[in-house]
């Protein structure tokens, strides 16, 4: 029985898997993306960036109310699984937050692949800010423009 | 075996006493320090000598919302409901009221009294934010909510709403004790297109931040007019429209989305537009210096 009930969700999870789902190029816009301005001088990115960034890294999701659990187990799991939810939710405000101060800055924003994303970012932010502030500042060569 | 004896039971009783009025005197130090947001029943004869009286109106934010359309699908089975936002609004039962977050405002390290950059110098005590609205208001008309609050005298701020600061810019204020003040018309709207004024109905967050409730507030502020007159159930004050300045670029302390108020000169269809910290930054400095 329990095995059926495991086959059941797995084969749940694979139906509605973005995998299956009809292929939409920008469909990921809002986590793989990057900021424009044509002409955009670096240390103004830089400064731009770091400013909205300080901004969202204060994001907090707001707290929900604490479910009773039974035992340390039990308490443990629930835990574990409102931390893993808690931490999407904050990556999502602070991508909202970058999104609305970036655009209020004059920047727009323009989607990309996964693969395009991880070669911009590579290395992180300490590695990647000239490249991304050169990526923001050359014209675009891409059609696809998200919304701010 | 230690032995209880009367000398032990009177430091005991000393000690519990001592406690008890500890607690006391730091509540009703606490209670001082706190908002007092009157009920149409409990509106005071006359301005307290030892806070300030101010005149809010919060403007209706909106009476519909957007339909959606539910696709259950075998989703269902891991939690997952795709909800997609139609083009149609349906009306809501009852309107939608906003409420404001007014915070202590601590002009020389322009950030709340007693956070972040202000955090050395206020004790904490001092930092108490309070929301106004959307309930204990004192009159209701077809547009606004009126609402009578007495507070410490001090410097405040607008915060913002309770999902977003307006830290980008926003609104001070500084009101002394024993004076009634009027504070103008607020209009809050959620950038989600539905606002009760058509005027603000253009703000919009993106498609993709709505659908995950990632939706930003912002605010109009109408400044009070000099001769405008309350309702009559707070009508016996001499309300004086207070003076507002400039607060922009404090700290996000309580974790909320972020935005501004809508400003000055601000049409529709504009975009709000996010100016350099530096020129605003400079200006409480400017003050402080001048005031020390």
């Amino acid at each position: 029985m329990f095995r059926k009930i495991v086959w059941g969700i797995a084969c749940a999870g694979l139906l509605t898997s973005p995998a299956l789902a009809e292929d939409d190029p920008g469909k990921n816009d809002y986590k793989w993306f990057f900021f424009h301005k044509e002409g955009v001088a670096e240390e103004v990115f830089i400064a731009d960036y770091t400013f909205c960034g300080e901004y969202g890294a204060r994001v907090q999701p707001p707290r929900g109310h604490n479910v009773y659990t039974p035992g340390l187990i039990q308490s443990g799991v629930s835990g574990f699984l409102g931390g893993i939810q808690r931490s999407s939710q904050r990556r999502q405000m602070f991508r909202a937050v970058m999104r609305k101060c970036m655009s209020m800055k004059g920047y727009t924003r323009f989607g990309l692949t996964e693969e395009e994303m991880d070669t911009l970012w590579d290395g992180g932010w300490d590695e990647a800010q000239g490249r991304v502030a050169a990526r923001a500042a050359e014209p675009v060569t891409t059609e696809r423009r998200a919304d701010p | 075996m230690m032995r209880f004896t009367q000398r032990s039971f009177c430091r005991i009783a000393a000690l519990s006493f001592a406690i008890c009025a500890m607690t006391l005197t730091s509540t009703a130090l606490h209670a001082q320090e706190r908002a007092t947001i009157y009920k149409p029943a409990k509106v005071p004869e006359a301005a307290p000598s030892t806070q300030a009286l101010l005149w809010f109106r919060l403007a209706k934010h909106s009476t519909h919302k957007w339909k959606v359309d539910a696709k259950i699908g075998l989703g269902v089975l891991i939690g997952k409901v795709d909800v997609e936002q139609t083009e149609e609004k349906e009306p809501l039962k009852k309107p939608l009221w906003p409420s404001i977050q007014i915070a202590p405002f601590d002009v020389a390290a322009n950030d709340f009294a007693g956070k972040g950059e202000s955090k050395k110098d206020v004790a904490r005590l001092m930092a108490k934010a309070f929301y106004i609205g959307p309930k204990r208001f004192v009159f209701e008309d077809e547009d606004f909510r009126h609402y009578l609050v007495a507070i410490k005298p001090g410097t405040y701020v607008i915060g913002g709403t309770s999902s977003t600061c307006f830290c980008w810019g926003s609104k001070r204020f500084t009101v002394e004790a024993g004076r009634a003040y009027n504070m103008g018309e607020t209009y809050v709207v959620t950038e989600n297109g539905l606002s009760y004024w058509s005027d603000y109905a253009g703000l919009q967050t993106a498609e993709d931040l709505t659908a995950r409730g990632l939706v930003t507030d912002t605010m109009k502020l109408e400044e009070p007019k000099a001769g405008e007159t309350a309702p009559s159930v707070i009508g016996k004050f001499d309300f004086t429209p207070v003076q507002y300045d400039d607060a922009a670029f404090f700290g996000n302390h309580y974790g909320r989305l972020v935005n501004r108020m809508i400003p000055e000169g601000w049409t529709q269809g504009q975009p709000l537009i996010l100016n350099a910290p530096e020129t605003i930054v400079e200006e409480p400095a400017a003050e402080a210096a001048a005031g020390g």
